[in-house]
């Protein structure tokens, strides 16, 4: 291993996080006992190939088997590998268990890039700014095809794929040195940008993250305050609430003269977390998966007691960054948050995006012209090497 | 180690050869005999005596060439994809290109080239000469069996030529279905129609199996070889369905456009990964068992040794082949699955591994107090032995939940297995060919070359393999034309690993082809080997048998004094057929 350091890498990969860690132990447990058995087997090899060897005149022996080897032989190997199994279950565990009060980070994943939403609505592409010792829950999907989210430092990796949504988390343990971020790289092949829809993590410490959220830390990243200042995720959910015209049905109205107005739909409130009974009998989670699903393809999983009158969003009318904003907006909505339908001040589709703050206040962030999906670059032709 | 008894196990019906047996003290037969006058490849002549012919002898030589040039066309894919990587920009390809070069490599390798090859040629050989037949079960359905594979393969060669294909072997839609500009209905259509060649091979080789044993050729005296050739086509029959099924899905979806995997119009990607990974874990056996079949035939003949474990062995390969079948989710662990389904996979995958170490622990214990000697067929058995155990415990790795998440879809992926799939059945299939090629042509190659070819391979195999477990570790993507730079000097090493396993790959093509016009004549038995396929001349005459052999011993009788007399038997050339019923020789079988 030392040669793997002359050679461009190190001993071991970095290890970023608690989980990288206790992953390492157990891979080096399986390291062990495999090499154990495997240099078992070679010694055993190359003994009898030495010692039984064609002799002149020599004579082989007639031996056909022994029952209490083969049992011997069975079960020794079966009890480690399931004590391999037993002990790569809570790491399995720990990777799709996120801490419940994580802040969630929204990632997509489009043919080749990977655009990242934090939960204050900060928006990157294919850079993750994480801070030091605070753990984020990460969820995942993809616009197009599967993609597969991967950060070894961190050991873990998650296929992004279209159609739902996954989970995982890290908590970063150790800051990353300038110029030293560590890879994300998408790990199922996705077509022919596949080897460019990379990325970097920064680790930041407390006051390094504060900065660059203001926007004064930029790293590598570009010039200061080349980012998106608008609001949180759930804010622009909440602007599409109103754009999609959500309102018109979920609302908290009740006005019989009104074709628009209410009992056609559930109002949403406190929503997220509950339990739906849905037509069929069965009772499912409103989760992400749940909501996503129910905006996307209604007919699916129909609430008991509501007509399934809800029209189907699909990609063409609400990408999937869009549709992350608005379950984020329908998690933030509790018990009173709705808006009045009759305030009047939504926002029809192509008009410009000036709805009312989140919550009660006044806007926490002053809506800006948001420039609606930031068309990124198309990758960089790389240049290709000497022939 | 107990003496023979002299009571013939079944009463024989036809003349049976007495064999004398007092220890014998003649030396070993030198000049070789020659090879029967009339034999399976001079009886007839011309191009229709081959296109048309149903003799499974034939058939066997019919698979055996457009498999080496499929080879080496997978080869070459192999070959670009390694230039290109020498540096972290990519060397001479463009992205598309070298998307379309590791598809080409994958799918030719793996759907052309390691599923049929020992079945194609080895299995289609000696199984009836195994069991004591004059040919398959049906034979005619035999030669169709080589059209639908033959017209399959052109088709799906055809379409990787026009076009491309890049969607990785695993054609994992939504990518295949709706995103991907090449030839992918096309090259479905070729999977799919070589799949029936599949299925129909597998159901000869069951129906052989079953009903065309010779007399006293019972279940527990078949040789390992047809013990393994029997699990591998039930998976055949199997498992192939599921692929054709998953093949048509994708074509349905990617001409109507109904949803069936793409979610944006109501389908599941993950529906199309359980029902291919359903057929191809299960193939993945389909290509290894027949290997770990040769590999039985070959350590016994070297060390002059009954197989240690007969019935463990035979088992296990019945045990692989119905527990493969459970173990497809292990595919994917990471692709949403959920964990309760990822632990049922996980462990049932702990328990496949199982059969495997059997096999190698019986493998190694064969050689104790053996008389072992290292022509090349048995170097690469040692090969097969050293490099299979690495890929079937890195396996492990991949196998458990927790350790799989690090390394899904990394070179650590690609390294394990390579190392199962080439250096397990790649060196078999070497080790097979090496033994029975004086069997099948009546020719001798060349002692130095091939032993040497054996140990090239095995340098070579090792350079390209090893370093990318590192690389995997340290998180290098599969499928990758572009990487980091650290990873340069390790992709470097591998480069250089498969060039010299080019060469060895290329060496066999030399000496093997040499042989046909140089070789000394092989003799009907150049290894003084014990199974049925060498008690006859070599080539073959064209029914293998002139006489109903009648077997009263296992397979592996290598120690037996009276097995020695056989070996040293000259054999009858005189009428030109020197296939004679063999093996009454009185010993009960040990199993």
């Amino acid at each position: 291993m030392l040669l793997a350091e002359g050679l461009g890498l190190p001993l071991w990969p970095e290890r970023g996080t608690q989980f990288a860690i206790d992953y390492d132990w157990l891979f080096i447990y399986i390291l062990v006992v495999t090499t154990a058995a495997g240099l078992l087997v070679y010694a055993g090899l190359t003994f009898l190939c030495f010692k039984y060897a064609k002799k002149p005149g020599g004579k082989s022996a007639r031996i056909l088997g022994s029952h209490k080897l083969e049992l011997l032989w069975t079960i020794i190997p079966t009890a480690f590998f399931l004590s391999f199994f037993v002990f790569g279950l809570p790491i399995f565990d720990a990777a799709t268990h996120p801490p419940a009060d994580a802040p969630e980070i929204f990632v997509v994943g489009k043919q080749w890039m990977w655009k990242i939403q934090h939960p204050n609505g900060v928006r990157e592409i294919n850079e993750l700014h994480l801070q030091q010792d605070v753990a984020v829950k990460v969820t995942g999907t993809s616009e197009d095809v599967i993609h597969d989210f991967g950060i070894p430092a961190f050991r873990n990796k998650i296929d992004v794929v279209p159609g739902r949504y996954v989970t995982t988390w890290y908590k970063p343990t150790k800051v990353t040195k300038a110029g030293e971020p560590y890879h994300i790289f998408c790990d199922q092949y996705c077509g022919q940008g596949h080897s460019q829809m990379v990325g970097k993590v920064h680790v930041l410490s407390r006051e390094d993250y504060q900065d660059w959220l203001a926007g004064h830390k930029t790293d590598n990243a570009g010039a200061p305050g080349d980012r998106p200042t608008d609001g949180t995720a759930a804010w622009h959910g909440q602007q599409l609430f109103f754009k999609m015209q959500c309102i018109n049905c979920h609302n908290n109205v009740y006005d019989a003269d009104s074709v628009n107005s209410s009992n056609r739909a559930p109002n949403l409130e406190g929503l997220f977390g509950s339990q739906v009974p849905v037509e069929g009998g069965k009772t499912v989670p409103a989760d992400g998966s749940y909501i996503r699903e129910s905006i996307r393809n209604p007919m699916a999983k129909v609430h008991v007691g509501w007509k399934p009158i809800m029209p189907a969003f699909p990609r063409a009318q609400l990408s999937e960054e869009e549709l992350g904003q608005l379950v984020a907006y329908i998690q933030y909505l509790k018990k009173g948050k709705l808006p009045k339908r009759t305030s009047q001040d939504a926002a029809p589709v192509g008009a410009p995006t000036q709805g009312p703050s989140l919550g009660e206040g006044s806007p926490a962030v002053p809506p800006p012209p948001a420039p609606k999906n930031p068309n990124p670059p198309a990758p960089a032709p790389t240049p290709k090497g000497a022939n | 180690m107990t003496p023979a008894t002299h009571a013939p196990a079944i009463t024989p019906s036809t003349q049976v050869l007495e064999l004398d047996y007092t220890p014998q003290t003649a030396p070993p037969v030198t000049d070789l005999d020659g090879p029967p006058a009339v034999n399976y490849l001079n009886h007839a002549h011309g191009w229709l005596s081959w296109l048309l012919t149903v003799d499974h002898k034939r058939i066997g030589i019919l698979y055996l060439i457009p498999l080496t040039v499929f080879f080496l066309c997978g080869g070459i894919a192999a070959g670009l994809v390694r230039l290109n990587l020498l540096t972290p920009t990519g060397a001479i390809l463009e992205l598309d290109q070298y998307n379309k070069a590791f598809t080409a490599h994958g799918t030719i390798m793996l759907f052309l080239f390691l599923i049929p090859v020992i079945p194609g040629i080895l299995g289609n050989f000696f199984v009836p000469i195994m069991v004591g037949a004059k040919d398959m079960a049906f034979p005619k359905l035999n030669l169709l069996s080589w059209y639908v594979w033959f017209g399959g393969a052109m088709f799906f060669i055809a379409a990787l030529l026009i076009g491309g294909l890049d969607t990785g072997w695993t054609f994992y839609p939504p990518y295949s279905s709706k995103y991907s500009h090449t030839n992918v209905l096309f090259a479905g259509l070729g999977v799919f129609i070589t799949g029936f060649s599949s299925i129909l091979t597998g159901l000869n080789i069951i129906a052989t199996v079953h009903k065309m044993r010779a007399p006293g050729m019972t279940w527990g005296r078949l040789p390992l070889f047809v013990w393994a050739m029997y699990a591998t086509s039930v998976i055949q029959i199997l498992a192939t369905p599921v692929l054709a099924m998953a093949v048509s899905l994708l074509a349905t979806e990617r001409i109507f456009g109904i949803g069936i995997f793409d979610p944006t119009i109501g389908g599941d990607p993950l529906l199309f990964q359980h029902l291919f990974w359903y057929y191809s874990h299960p193939a993945v056996y389909i290509m290894i068992l027949p290997g770990m079949g040769v590999i039985n035939e070959v350590i016994t003949c070297f060390s002059r040794k009954n197989i240690f474990g007969y019935k463990a062995v035979a088992w296990s390969s019945v045990g692989i082949a119905v527990v493969g079948f459970l173990v497809w989710g292990h595919h994917m662990f990471l692709s949403g699955q959920g964990i309760y389904l990822g632990m049922v996979f996980s462990v049932l995958t702990m328990l496949v591994a199982v059969p495997s170490a059997v096999k190698v622990f019986n493998w190694v214990a064969t050689l104790y107090k053996g008389q072992i000697t290292y022509e090349a067929p048995m170097l690469f058995v040692i090969g097969f032995i050293v490099l299979f155990t690495i890929g079937g415990l890195t396996g492990l790795f991949l196998g458990i939940l927790g350790s799989d998440i690090h390394l899904h879809d990394t070179y650590f992926v690609i390294a394990h297995f390579h190392f199962t799939m080439v250096g397990g059945m790649m060196f078999a299939w070497q080790a097979g060919l090496h033994f029975y090629w004086p069997k099948m042509t009546g020719k001798m190659y060349s002692d130095f070359w091939s032993r040497l070819a054996a140990v090239v391979m095995l340098v070579g195999f090792s350079l390209t393999f090893l370093p990318q477990f590192v690389s995997g570790y340290h998180g290098l993507p599969r499928r990758y034309p572009y990487y980091p730079a650290e990873f340069q000097l390790w992709q470097i090493l591998s480069t250089a690993g498969a060039t010299i396993q080019g060469i060895g790959y290329v060496m066999p093509v030399f000496y093997l082809t040499a042989s046909l016009f140089f070789g000394r004549d092989a003799g009907a038995n150049p290894w003084r080997a014990t199974g049925l396929e060498w008690q006859i001349g070599s080539p073959p005459t064209p029914h293998n048998f002139d006489e109903l052999p009648i077997v009263t011993h296992g397979p592996y009788e290598y120690a037996l004094p009276s097995r020695y007399a056989l070996e040293t038997e000259p054999h009858h050339t005189t009428n030109g057929t020197n296939g004679h019923a063999v093996a009454g020789n009185g010993v009960t079988s040990g199993h």
